[in-house]
């Protein structure tokens, strides 16, 4: 998820770097929290060329410079916490 | 979306702003294969235990990682040292405490715990070994931790084990009065307990008999 600022090329700097490491966007969402834009993304990482860690790592070295934070988590954190 | 977005913030808001994390990681490790007649002998065995400690490091660090959820601690609970100092002398225990600890500073494990005695049915030479050194050993380590069970449901309440302690200027809550050393690290801690189940320390940390023979084990076979 990408939280920050709207503006221009957000959305297109973090699928490129997606792209760029065979991660596959299965759906994005866009909502506003408490007046802050927040971005979910979904994201199938089966073939991804690097791990979750170093993913993450990447998405937040581009979420600086684009200005905005950007956290990735697998999924199963939300299967536990939010289904039963 | 399998999640709605409201979800999605709401684990989010949880592990980001609410400080949602794991705790501890507790590692379980026997370590009666180390017990031998000298001190040198027990320390070598137990140098033994350095690649079980690297890799679970990196197997906490790698589920970490993974599910972007921070591990605070990790920890690690060997066998009771009691059953070291029945064959040892007094001197050895906070000899095997500084080991230990060494041991869990240059792995960055945050604590090791077994400096602990099972005093609920009076005390073997062991037991009476850990007690009497118990200060001693906390006070030179930072990392380390240990427990003295006084009591047991089948034997009781054992009040030598209670009575002892407290004769060594051991507080209820010794870490308030356990000194701190000259960079102000503390010990990491003593719990007097009853009716604890069979555990150097931490939970998590039980000490069973029987179960799977560790790899410290499995290399000493190879030695001899």
């Amino acid at each position: 998820m990408v939280v920050g600022a709207d503006r221009p090329g957000i959305v297109a700097g973090i699928a490129s770097k997606l792209a760029e490491n065979n991660a596959n966007i299965i759906d994005i969402s866009q909502t506003v929290v408490r007046g802050i834009f927040a971005m979910v993304m979904v994201v199938d990482i089966s073939q991804c060329k690097v791990s979750l860690a170093e993913l993450r790592r990447q998405l937040q070295e581009k979420g600086k410079e684009l200005g905005v934070e950007v956290q990735a988590y697998h999924e199963e954190v939300f299967r536990y916490m939010e289904r039963v | 979306m399998r999640y709605t977005a409201e979800e999605i913030i709401e684990v989010h808001r949880m592990l980001s702003e609410e400080q949602l994390d794991i705790r501890s990681v507790t590692l379980s490790v026997n370590t009666l294969f180390a017990i031998a007649g000298n001190l040198e002998a027990t320390l070598k065995r137990l140098e033994s235990l350095g690649g079980t400690l690297e890799r679970f490091v990196k197997a906490v660090d790698e589920v970490s990682g993974k599910y972007g959820i921070r591990i605070v601690t990790k920890r690690v609970a060997v066998s009771p040292i009691q059953f070291f100092l029945e064959s040892l002398s007094e001197e050895d225990g906070p000899e095997i405490a500084e080991f230990l600890d060494g041991l869990a500073q240059e792995y960055k494990i945050d604590y090791v715990s077994g400096y602990s005695a099972f005093a609920d049915r009076g005390f073997t030479n062991g037991a009476l070994r850990v007690i009497k050194t118990f200060a001693e050993a906390l006070n030179s380590t930072s990392r380390l931790t240990g427990m003295i069970n006084a009591a047991s449901t089948v034997a009781g309440y054992e009040l030598r084990g209670d009575k002892a302690l407290r004769g060594r200027g051991l507080p209820d809550a010794p870490d308030l009065l356990l000194q701190s050393d000259d960079n102000g690290q503390r010990p990491a801690g003593l719990p007097l307990r009853t009716f604890g189940p069979p555990r150097p320390r931490d939970a998590g940390g039980d000490h069973k008999r029987g179960g799977e023979r560790s790899r410290g084990h499995r290399e000493r076979d190879k030695e001899e």
